[in-house]
């Protein structure tokens, strides 16, 4: 082999590395956990068996009272991690709200934890939705990290709930004896559309108005919804309909179900009574986790926001946004303060990234990362929540890779 | 002289009856004719009917007013059994108002009203909601089974 082949074969190789390290590798990426949170005097029981997760498994819990459980595959593919957390153990499920919803901020934290997702999903029914709107508006104490990709509310009483000071609201026995126990209760007492507590949580933003939220409504009984919320009840911020308009992207879906098993049996009873008959099987009836139309609606939700979640760490090149981007005009990632990522667009833009922690150094940062160029280096300085943003309209189909070999 | 009275009082008479019957007709020119009914007017008008048929347990004729999509979905007896389960839990309709109505989506497809009912069971009023979809400039109820939508604004 003459000593110009070996060059051209040298050259050959060194180019073809070097074509290599500016191409994006194949991304190691997982699927978006997903976290399901029960209601009033419920507990983990209740997504279990329908079609959301077929089993669960291994139970953290934590001293106030709450257990994570990792469920197993149902609604969401294998890659997807799913969990539920059963705040039963926090005062039977029908104790303070706020003090309730430190269950989905604990929860929320230990699924990142576990899986190095940034993310998580979060489908809730009944009362977890206000749950979810406590650490979702940064009330009742806690501070929202901008760690929930998505969130879906089936039959939440956002608006409260009528029926929870009527003491019973003139139901048969059996039936009052359901309600009075949560009638009486402090997240009853919550629940009555004139309460503080919905008052404030009704008068308060997202604190990040971007997250997607789809709330899907029962409406199964002529005038009363789902039988014990009416369909108004069940769509947030209807005082003042401008401040769901400052969402982002919200969509109010309806299905014909009721509230919960418990609800449709009590309503067939109470029909029996009235007419003088035994008690009887009754019809079956469709409470909300049970339909197939909530479960679709939820994967469809899910399916919108959870394309890709960024390994950090896990691998030297990574994807953070693999999908063309639509109208959400920014993404979120994690980057370690020290290393040098490669960023690249794939077509010229004005591209900047900030980061979210330390707002009163972003404009010295933007100033130093802003440009219409392609491709850049840049040392992080933070070990933080960066975004990118670009000019989604100008640049529809652009994607932006960012890849290091820094990382150890 | 009292002949004269009478005649002069009965003209006066005859002489206010045609003044007053010229005013109604000057005023019947400038209103709206009744038959201009807008679809938001239809909507509440509507919503005042379909309560005031389950008020009246005439729930065939409520099954019937819902649209065409609805009782594909819904047979007259469920419903019925349905509107049956609100009479044993709630009781009948004893009151009812109407709050408010507004656009539930960004196309103005679909009017949502408000209405607060007393139950003759429950302790207090409580406020539902009955839905319109505007087809053709009319108004026709709709449970909004398996639709998505987006909300309007704070127009009423």
């Amino acid at each position: 082999m003459t000593r110009s082949k070996i060059t051209t074969i040298l050259l050959s190789a060194v180019l073809a590395l070097a074509v290599l390290s500016v191409q994006p590798a194949a991304a190691e990426t997982m699927k978006t956990p997903v976290l399901l949170v029960h209601g009033l005097n419920s507990d983990k029981q209740v997504f279990s068996g329908s079609g959301w997760t077929s089993g669960l498994s291994g139970p953290v819990s934590d001293p106030r009272g709450f257990t994570l459980l990792k469920g197993e595959s149902g609604l969401f593919d294998e890659a997807t991690p799913v969990y539920v957390v059963d705040y039963s153990g926090f005062e039977g499920a029908h104790g303070d709200i706020p003090a309730s919803a430190q269950a989905v901020d604990w929860a929320i934290s230990h699924i990142k934890t576990q899986t190095g997702a940034d993310k998580v999903f979060v489908v809730v029914h009944s009362m977890g939705g206000l749950l979810t709107r406590v650490y979702l508006e940064g009330l009742g104490g806690l501070s929202y990290r901008r760690d929930i990709a998505g969130v879906v509310t089936l039959n939440t009483p956002h608006m409260g709930c009528e029926f929870s000071d009527s003491g019973g609201f003139g139901l048969n026995e059996a039936a009052s004896r359901f309600t009075a126990g949560w009638s009486d209760s402090k997240a009853g007492q919550q629940m009555d559309p004139d309460s503080s507590f919905l008052g404030e949580l009704n008068s308060t933003d997202y604190v990040d108005p971007t997250v997607p939220s789809t709330f899907v409504v029962g409406n199964h009984y002529p005038l009363l919804g789902d039988g014990l919320l009416t369909a108004w009840e069940q769509i947030p911020y209807m005082d003042s309909p401008s401040r769901l308009h400052r969402l982002g992207d919200y969509r109010i879906e309806f299905v014909d179900a009721v509230h919960s098993p418990e609800i449709g049996k009590l309503y067939y009873q109470a029909i029996l009574a009235a007419e003088g008959k035994a008690a009887g099987a009754g019809p079956v009836l469709r409470p909300i986790v049970g339909t197939h139309e909530a479960r679709a609606i939820a994967k469809a939700a899910y399916d919108r926001v959870a394309t890709t979640n960024m390994v950090d760490g896990a691998s030297t090149t990574f994807l953070v946004n693999g999908a063309p981007l639509d109208s959400v005009n920014g993404r979120e990632f994690r980057l370690t303060a020290g290393h040098t990522y490669h960023f690249r667009l794939s077509s010229n833009a004005m591209f900047f990234i900030g980061s979210v922690e330390n707002l009163e150094q972003l404009n010295q940062y933007y100033k130093d990362t802003s440009g219409s160029r392609s491709e850049w280096s840049l040392t992080v300085p933070w070990t933080t929540t960066y975004w990118v943003e670009w000019d989604s309209p100008a640049t529809p189909d652009a994607r932006v890779w960012i890849s290091t070999t820094d990382v150890p | 002289m009292l002949r004269w009275g009478w005649l002069a009082a009965l003209l006066a008479i005859v002489i206010f009856v045609a003044g007053c019957s010229c005013s109604r007709s000057d005023a019947d020119a400038v209103v709206e004719p009744a038959s201009v009914v807008t679809p938001e007017q239809q909507s509440v008008e509507s919503a005042k009917s379909s309560v005031e048929l389950i008020q009246a347990k005439d729930y065939a004729a409520s099954y019937r007013v819902l649209s065409a999509t609805d009782q594909e979905k819904v047979t007259e007896e469920e419903w019925t059994r349905r509107c049956q389960e609100v009479e044993a839990i709630a009781g009948l309709v004893e009151t009812y108002r109407v709050t408010g109505s507004r656009w539930l989506d960004e196309g103005h497809t679909i009017r949502a009203v408000d209405v607060e009912i007393e139950f003759s069971k429950l302790d207090e009023p409580i406020t539902s909601t009955l839905f319109y979809e505007i087809k053709d400039g009319k108004a026709v109820q709709t449970m909004l089974w398996g639709r998505e939508l987006r909300l309007a604004g704070d127009e009423q």
